[in-house]
Protein backbone atom coordinates (compact mmCIF):
# COMPACT_ATOMS: atom_id res chain seq x y z
CA UNK A 1 0.00 0.00 0.00
CA UNK A 2 1.57 3.61 -1.00
CA UNK A 3 2.11 6.64 0.92
CA UNK A 4 3.60 10.08 0.80
CA UNK A 5 5.77 8.73 3.69
CA UNK A 6 6.60 5.93 5.72
CA UNK A 7 4.02 6.79 8.02
CA UNK A 8 1.42 7.49 5.65
CA UNK A 9 2.25 3.70 3.70
CA UNK A 10 1.90 2.25 7.28
CA UNK A 11 -1.35 3.96 7.98
CA UNK A 12 -2.47 3.26 4.51
CA UNK A 13 -1.57 -0.72 5.18
CA UNK A 14 -2.73 -0.90 8.92
CA UNK A 15 -6.18 0.42 7.90
CA UNK A 16 -7.91 -2.14 6.18
CA UNK A 17 -6.44 -5.04 8.41
CA UNK A 18 -7.78 -3.26 11.34
CA UNK A 19 -11.24 -2.90 9.74
CA UNK A 20 -11.15 -6.45 8.97
CA UNK A 21 -10.18 -7.61 12.83
CA UNK A 22 -13.22 -5.33 13.68
CA UNK A 23 -15.32 -7.64 11.77
CA UNK A 24 -14.67 -10.51 14.32
CA UNK A 25 -14.36 -8.22 17.53
CA UNK A 26 -14.72 -4.50 18.50
CA UNK A 27 -12.20 -4.82 20.93
CA UNK A 28 -9.14 -5.56 19.60
CA UNK A 29 -6.47 -3.75 17.82
CA UNK A 30 -3.36 -4.36 15.92
CA UNK A 31 -0.36 -3.53 17.82
CA UNK A 32 3.00 -3.12 15.65
CA UNK A 33 6.89 -3.93 17.00
CA UNK A 34 8.93 -0.92 18.20
CA UNK A 35 9.51 1.76 15.35
CA UNK A 36 7.25 -0.18 12.90
CA UNK A 37 5.19 3.04 12.71
CA UNK A 38 7.67 4.96 10.14
CA UNK A 39 10.87 3.22 10.32
CA UNK A 40 12.21 2.48 6.23
CA UNK A 41 14.78 -0.63 5.70
CA UNK A 42 13.91 -2.85 8.50
CA UNK A 43 11.37 -5.59 9.12
CA UNK A 44 8.65 -4.87 11.77
CA UNK A 45 5.87 -7.30 13.62
CA UNK A 46 2.27 -7.03 13.76
CA UNK A 47 -0.22 -8.61 15.89
CA UNK A 48 -3.21 -8.27 17.81
CA UNK A 49 -2.78 -6.17 20.88
CA UNK A 50 -3.54 -7.25 24.81
CA UNK A 51 -4.24 -11.07 25.67
CA UNK A 52 -3.22 -12.20 22.08
CA UNK A 53 -5.87 -13.76 19.45
CA UNK A 54 -8.70 -12.66 18.54
CA UNK A 55 -11.61 -14.52 20.83
CA UNK A 56 -14.39 -15.87 18.04
CA UNK A 57 -17.97 -14.44 19.14
CA UNK A 58 -20.48 -17.67 19.62
CA UNK A 59 -17.37 -20.20 18.75
CA UNK A 60 -15.05 -22.04 20.72
CA UNK A 61 -12.71 -21.04 18.48
CA UNK A 62 -9.44 -17.97 18.73
CA UNK A 63 -7.96 -16.30 15.31
CA UNK A 64 -4.20 -15.27 15.99
CA UNK A 65 -2.31 -13.25 13.67
CA UNK A 66 1.31 -12.47 12.87
CA UNK A 67 2.83 -10.10 10.46
CA UNK A 68 6.18 -9.23 9.24
CA UNK A 69 6.64 -6.22 6.79
CA UNK A 70 9.06 -3.18 6.02
CA UNK A 71 8.62 -0.38 4.88
CA UNK A 72 10.48 1.27 1.44
CA UNK A 73 10.72 3.71 -1.11
CA UNK A 74 9.63 3.21 -4.30
CA UNK A 75 11.24 4.08 -7.70
CA UNK A 76 7.50 4.47 -9.04
CA UNK A 77 6.19 7.36 -8.79
CA UNK A 78 2.77 6.93 -9.41
CA UNK A 79 3.08 4.24 -6.01
CA UNK A 80 4.07 6.10 -3.12
CA UNK A 81 6.81 7.28 -3.41
CA UNK A 82 6.63 4.72 0.10
CA UNK A 83 4.80 1.71 0.15
CA UNK A 84 4.42 -1.42 2.86
CA UNK A 85 5.48 -5.17 2.01
CA UNK A 86 4.87 -8.33 3.58
CA UNK A 87 7.06 -9.97 4.39
CA UNK A 88 5.47 -12.88 6.08
CA UNK A 89 2.46 -13.92 7.52
CA UNK A 90 0.72 -16.76 10.52
CA UNK A 91 -2.77 -16.52 10.75
CA UNK A 92 -3.71 -19.32 13.15
CA UNK A 93 -6.89 -20.82 14.30
CA UNK A 94 -6.40 -22.43 18.15
CA UNK A 95 -9.11 -24.14 20.36
CA UNK A 96 -9.25 -22.84 24.02
CA UNK A 97 -6.82 -24.52 25.30
CA UNK A 98 -4.37 -22.93 22.96
CA UNK A 99 -3.72 -25.42 20.64
CA UNK A 100 -3.26 -24.96 17.18
CA UNK A 101 -6.00 -26.78 14.46
CA UNK A 102 -5.15 -24.89 11.71
CA UNK A 103 -2.56 -22.03 10.31
CA UNK A 104 -1.61 -20.42 7.00
CA UNK A 105 2.08 -19.52 6.42
CA UNK A 106 4.61 -17.82 4.38
CA UNK A 107 7.63 -17.37 5.84
CA UNK A 108 10.52 -16.91 3.64
CA UNK A 109 12.77 -15.20 6.54
CA UNK A 110 12.09 -17.77 9.02
CA UNK A 111 14.70 -21.00 9.78
CA UNK A 112 12.17 -23.56 7.72
CA UNK A 113 13.15 -24.53 4.67
CA UNK A 114 9.85 -24.77 3.20
CA UNK A 115 9.43 -20.74 1.67
CA UNK A 116 6.11 -20.70 -0.56
CA UNK A 117 2.62 -20.07 1.09
CA UNK A 118 1.22 -23.19 3.37
CA UNK A 119 -0.94 -24.47 5.64
CA UNK A 120 -0.86 -26.25 8.83
CA UNK A 121 -2.82 -28.70 10.17
CA UNK A 122 -1.08 -29.63 13.44
CA UNK A 123 -3.67 -32.34 14.85
CA UNK A 124 -3.34 -34.93 12.40
CA UNK A 125 -0.02 -34.10 10.50
CA UNK A 126 1.84 -31.92 12.98
CA UNK A 127 4.86 -30.71 10.12
CA UNK A 128 3.29 -31.16 7.18
CA UNK A 129 3.27 -28.16 4.73
CA UNK A 130 0.21 -28.51 2.71
CA UNK A 131 0.45 -25.95 -0.39
CA UNK A 132 -2.14 -23.00 -1.04
CA UNK A 133 -1.95 -19.47 -2.96
CA UNK A 134 -1.14 -16.38 -0.68
CA UNK A 135 -3.58 -16.16 1.85
CA UNK A 136 -5.29 -12.73 3.13
CA UNK A 137 -6.70 -11.56 6.50
CA UNK A 138 -10.24 -10.87 4.75
CA UNK A 139 -10.03 -14.60 3.52
CA UNK A 140 -9.17 -15.69 7.73
CA UNK A 141 -12.19 -13.64 8.84
CA UNK A 142 -14.65 -14.83 5.62
CA UNK A 143 -13.49 -17.79 6.91
CA UNK A 144 -14.25 -17.82 10.89
CA UNK A 145 -17.47 -16.28 9.66
CA UNK A 146 -18.86 -18.03 6.56
CA UNK A 147 -17.27 -21.61 7.98
CA UNK A 148 -16.99 -21.56 11.57
CA UNK A 149 -20.20 -19.85 11.83
CA UNK A 150 -18.72 -16.90 14.22
CA UNK A 151 -20.90 -14.10 14.85
CA UNK A 152 -19.47 -10.92 12.79
CA UNK A 153 -19.14 -7.83 15.46
CA UNK A 154 -20.20 -5.36 11.90
CA UNK A 155 -23.49 -5.72 10.40
CA UNK A 156 -21.47 -4.09 7.01
CA UNK A 157 -18.50 -7.26 7.48
CA UNK A 158 -19.23 -8.78 4.28
CA UNK A 159 -18.99 -5.40 2.60
CA UNK A 160 -15.66 -4.27 4.80
CA UNK A 161 -13.99 -7.73 3.81
CA UNK A 162 -15.11 -7.28 -0.15
CA UNK A 163 -13.61 -3.77 -0.37
CA UNK A 164 -10.36 -4.25 1.53
CA UNK A 165 -9.67 -7.87 -0.67
CA UNK A 166 -10.74 -5.83 -3.49
CA UNK A 167 -7.69 -3.73 -2.60
CA UNK A 168 -5.34 -6.07 -1.52
CA UNK A 169 -5.60 -7.80 -5.12
CA UNK A 170 -4.46 -4.40 -6.53
CA UNK A 171 -1.50 -4.18 -4.61
CA UNK A 172 -0.34 -7.16 -3.88
CA UNK A 173 2.84 -8.47 -6.10
CA UNK A 174 2.19 -11.95 -5.77
CA UNK A 175 -0.32 -15.09 -5.38
CA UNK A 176 1.18 -17.89 -6.01
CA UNK A 177 5.29 -18.14 -6.41
CA UNK A 178 6.66 -15.28 -4.21
CA UNK A 179 8.99 -13.03 -6.28
CA UNK A 180 10.34 -11.66 -3.07
CA UNK A 181 11.38 -15.36 -1.80
CA UNK A 182 14.10 -14.90 -2.95
CA UNK A 183 15.38 -11.14 -2.11
CA UNK A 184 14.42 -12.05 0.89
CA UNK A 185 17.01 -14.46 1.89
CA UNK B 1 -18.11 2.20 -2.37
CA UNK B 2 -17.29 4.08 1.31
CA UNK B 3 -17.04 1.20 4.34
CA UNK B 4 -17.91 2.61 7.90
CA UNK B 5 -15.03 2.92 10.09
CA UNK B 6 -14.74 0.74 12.56
CA UNK B 7 -15.99 1.20 16.33
CA UNK B 8 -12.31 1.12 16.87
CA UNK B 9 -10.62 4.14 16.30
CA UNK B 10 -7.73 3.11 13.64
CA UNK B 11 -6.42 5.96 12.97
CA UNK B 12 -3.22 6.17 14.94
CA UNK B 13 -1.38 3.09 14.71
CA UNK B 14 -0.34 1.72 17.94
CA UNK B 15 3.57 0.89 18.44
CA UNK B 16 4.66 -1.01 21.45
CA UNK B 17 7.05 0.04 23.97
CA UNK B 18 10.71 -2.22 24.12
CA UNK B 19 8.99 -3.41 27.24
CA UNK B 20 5.32 -4.10 25.96
CA UNK B 21 7.29 -5.76 23.01
CA UNK B 22 9.21 -8.37 25.31
CA UNK B 23 6.05 -9.00 27.02
CA UNK B 24 4.52 -9.81 23.41
CA UNK B 25 7.39 -11.72 22.74
CA UNK B 26 7.64 -13.48 26.14
CA UNK B 27 3.70 -14.38 26.00
CA UNK B 28 3.41 -15.76 23.03
CA UNK B 29 6.61 -18.24 23.70
CA UNK B 30 4.90 -19.43 26.77
CA UNK B 31 1.69 -20.27 25.07
CA UNK B 32 2.83 -21.99 22.40
CA UNK B 33 6.39 -23.32 23.28
CA UNK B 34 6.45 -23.31 26.85
CA UNK B 35 9.19 -21.48 27.42
CA UNK B 36 10.20 -17.66 28.04
CA UNK B 37 10.80 -15.37 25.21
CA UNK B 38 14.46 -14.73 26.78
CA UNK B 39 14.96 -18.64 26.50
CA UNK B 40 13.13 -18.48 23.28
CA UNK B 41 15.70 -15.40 21.91
CA UNK B 42 18.20 -17.61 23.20
CA UNK B 43 17.66 -20.77 21.26
CA UNK B 44 16.65 -19.08 18.24
CA UNK B 45 20.23 -17.09 18.33
CA UNK B 46 21.94 -20.67 18.84
CA UNK B 47 20.67 -22.00 15.64
CA UNK B 48 18.67 -24.50 17.99
CA UNK B 49 15.63 -23.96 16.10
CA UNK B 50 17.36 -24.41 12.22
CA UNK B 51 15.59 -26.36 9.83
CA UNK B 52 12.54 -26.48 12.21
CA UNK B 53 9.46 -27.14 10.79
CA UNK B 54 7.23 -27.01 13.83
CA UNK B 55 4.84 -24.38 13.07
CA UNK B 56 4.63 -22.73 16.65
CA UNK B 57 8.08 -22.16 16.40
CA UNK B 58 7.47 -20.04 13.18
CA UNK B 59 4.28 -18.13 15.23
CA UNK B 60 6.59 -16.83 17.93
CA UNK B 61 9.46 -15.97 15.25
CA UNK B 62 7.48 -13.95 13.13
CA UNK B 63 6.98 -11.72 16.06
CA UNK B 64 10.92 -11.31 16.80
CA UNK B 65 11.35 -7.49 15.60
CA UNK B 66 8.94 -6.97 18.95
CA UNK B 67 12.18 -7.97 20.66
CA UNK B 68 14.83 -6.67 18.88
Amino acid sequence: MPGRNPSAALQAFIKPLQQNVSCLSPSNVLIVSPGGRNTTNQIHSLTIAGSGPIRLRDCPLFLAVGLRYDIIKTADPSKGPFKVRTRAYDYALRDEDGKTLASYHWHPLGQSTYTAPHLHHPPMFPRIHWPCQRTSLEEMVRLCIVEFGATPARDDWEEVLLVNESTFRLYRSWVQVPELAEEAK
Amino acid sequence: MAVAEPRVDSTDVREATPEEGRAIIDAHARQLLGVSGEEFLRRWDAGEYEDTEDPNVNAVAILISFAR
